[in-house]
């Protein structure tokens, strides 16, 4: 498997467990939001970290670019971080307006971000790196 | 290789998009003026009205959005993009003015300041987005389809400078054959084809949809160069219907994601994309029979609707995330999209520009000068509206202090 297809696919199971979070902060079913949040966040970070700890790394030297796109990923990741306690103070609060507002600059800067990696930098990794290692490397972090 | 896009640290500063962002409304204020001094003294100048919304605003923003969308979509980097940005702006807002009183005075003097300042202005930006694509591997159809939009969007201006070279009398050409070449590359080649290309990476992304089947999004950008070129050169019924189809295939297959979307949260910018499929629907219904000038006048104005409420959805999902994206990676004290601008202000200029564009088509077919009034109103109404939604939501960003020292540039 590519690594292109591989976190492709976490990005399109993240987006769908928000989805069906947002739907139950929609219909202010908060236990069942506060279950899904969780787990979208669970998700969320486990990829970043199969990113930051692994692929992140592995691209950045095998392309000498440190202060490249590997850098903005990082800090979007960050924002994105920032984001996701925003949204959870906002359940904690049963603030649905607050949360529907942090989700719509959540989602947007994820998918920007997911485009720019997915368009980029995925490919670019599976030119340079060797594919089925990373993915096996990633995989062993657990499964989004 | 490593391309030079992939150093995606070179994001554009807010003010090169804010520009176009804040001035389109104000071309749809004043295309609204102009169709009221029709309404009440005739005679009806087209070109001045159709070019007032194609040039003003859909072409402001498209480029404007181009911009922003390069490096993120495309990984095409344009370095140092403020001057850049200033003089396509520029010459695109004072090119626009003088075309439009060149058209409506007759001035040749007007008429030759404008092409001066567009062709300038246009061929500048154009050339500089389509070299920087040409040279990057398209990954997705989203970045091809920029560069063929791209490619088709100079060939529809030089159909444009060609035709107001012929009326200021230096150059002899068949006149039916270049307009409908530029009426073809611009509204299809151009229009559609840049909308279709980003919503096949923004209706999966936004609203977590099915995606677009591979094929047809694939093949997208090449069937439309070639049947415009078809229409263009064999134009009949048969090459129109081709056109049609394509669009129309377009249209449906966009209702059909928005109704299969997972993100059932009310938002008005889904309404806005499924009025303007449903514009976009009425049109190329209507295209194959645009021989008669009543049908050709009711297409401009299905379009035009088309292409509003779509550039609507866009601007009010663009800016706000934009202010937010900035001031955050600024390290500022960033607000939440919706403190931005809020969705009862975006919920409401929808209301009313739904409004003003079944009006308008009502007051078309009915012929009825009063209901034209009225939808006039609306439309003024409702870009005012816009106007005043988006200048809001950049001064949240331009009145904060700003670092110097960031990562990303401003």
């Amino acid at each position: 498997m590519s690594i292109v297809q591989y976190l492709t696919e976490e990005h399109r199971r993240c987006d769908e467990v928000y989805a069906q979070a947002e739907q139950a902060v929609l219909d202010e079913d908060w236990d069942r939001a506060n279950r899904l949040f969780k787990e979208f966040k669970e998700k969320t970070l486990l990829h970043f970290r199969k990113e930051e700890d692994i692929l992140f790394p592995e691209f950045e030297e095998k392309t000498g670019i440190v202060m490249g796109p590997t850098q903005v990923m990082r800090h979007e990741h960050a924002q994105a971080k920032d984001l996701l306690e925003k949204l959870e103070k906002a359940l904690e609060t049963k603030n649905k307006e607050e949360f529907l507002s942090a989700g719509e600059s959540l989602m947007i800067l994820i998918q920007q971000h997911n485009m720019k990696e997915e368009q980029i930098l995925y490919p670019m990794s599976d030119q340079h790196l060797s594919s089925e290692e990373m993915v096996e490397k990633m995989s062993a972090l657990g499964e989004v | 290789m490593i391309p030079r896009g992939l150093s995606l640290l070179q994001a554009p500063p807010f003010s090169v998009i804010a520009r176009f962002f804040i001035t389109f409304p104000l071309f749809g204020v004043l295309s609204s003026i102009l169709a009221f001094s029709y309404l009440i003294k005739e005679p009806f100048n087209l070109p001045a009205l159709v070019h007032t919304f194609t040039l003003g605003l859909m072409a402001s923003v498209m480029l404007g959005a181009l911009f922003q969308m390069l490096p993120v979509v495309a990984g095409a980097v344009i370095e140092n993009p403020l001057p850049k940005a200033e003089i396509s702006h520029l010459s695109l807002v004072l090119g626009t003015l003088l075309l439009i009183f060149g058209f409506l005075s007759g001035q040749s003097l007007a008429l030759w300041g404008s092409l001066l300042l567009l062709a300038g202005g246009l061929y500048f930006t154009a050339f500089l987005m389509f070299f920087k694509l040409i040279k990057l591997k398209s990954y997705t159809p989203t970045s091809k389809g920029m560069k063929f939009a791209l490619g088709l969007f100079t060939v529809g201006i030089s159909c444009g400078v060609l035709m107001v070279l012929s009326l200021l009398g230096t150059v002899n050409l068949n006149y039916g054959f270049f307009l409908n070449a530029h009426i073809s590359f611009l509204l299809f080649g151009w229009v559609c084809l840049l909308i279709a290309s980003v919503a096949f990476q923004v209706i999966e992304m936004f609203f977590v949809t099915p995606p677009y089947p591979k094929n047809f999004s694939n093949l997208f950008p090449l069937a439309t160069t070639f049947f415009v070129l078809l229409n263009t050169f064999f134009e009949s019924f048969f090459t129109k219907i081709l056109i049609s189809l394509l669009f129309l295939s377009f249209a449906v297959l966009t209702i059909e994601r928005l109704l299969k979307r997972r993100r059932k949260i009310p938002d008005p910018l889904i309404s806005l994309w499924y009025l303007g499929m449903g514009f976009l629907l009425m049109a190329m219904i209507l295209y194959p029979f645009t021989d008669k000038y009543e049908i050709f006048l009711l297409f401009l104005l299905l379009f035009g609707n088309f292409a509003l409420s779509v550039i609507m959805a866009m601007s009010y999902r663009i800016i706000p995330f934009l202010v937010w994206f900035h001031l955050s990676a600024e390290g500022s004290e960033a607000p939440t999209m919706y403190e931005i601008i809020k969705p009862s202000w975006i919920w409401f200029n929808y209301r009313v520009h739904l409004i003003a564009s079944f009006l308008s088509v009502i007051s078309f077919i009915l012929e009825y000068k009063i209901l034209w009034l009225f939808a006039l109103a609306f439309y003024t109404f409702s870009f005012l509206l816009l106007f005043t939604g988006l200048l809001k939501g950049c001064l949240k960003y331009f009145k904060k202090p700003h670092r110097q020292s960031v990562s990303l540039q401003r």
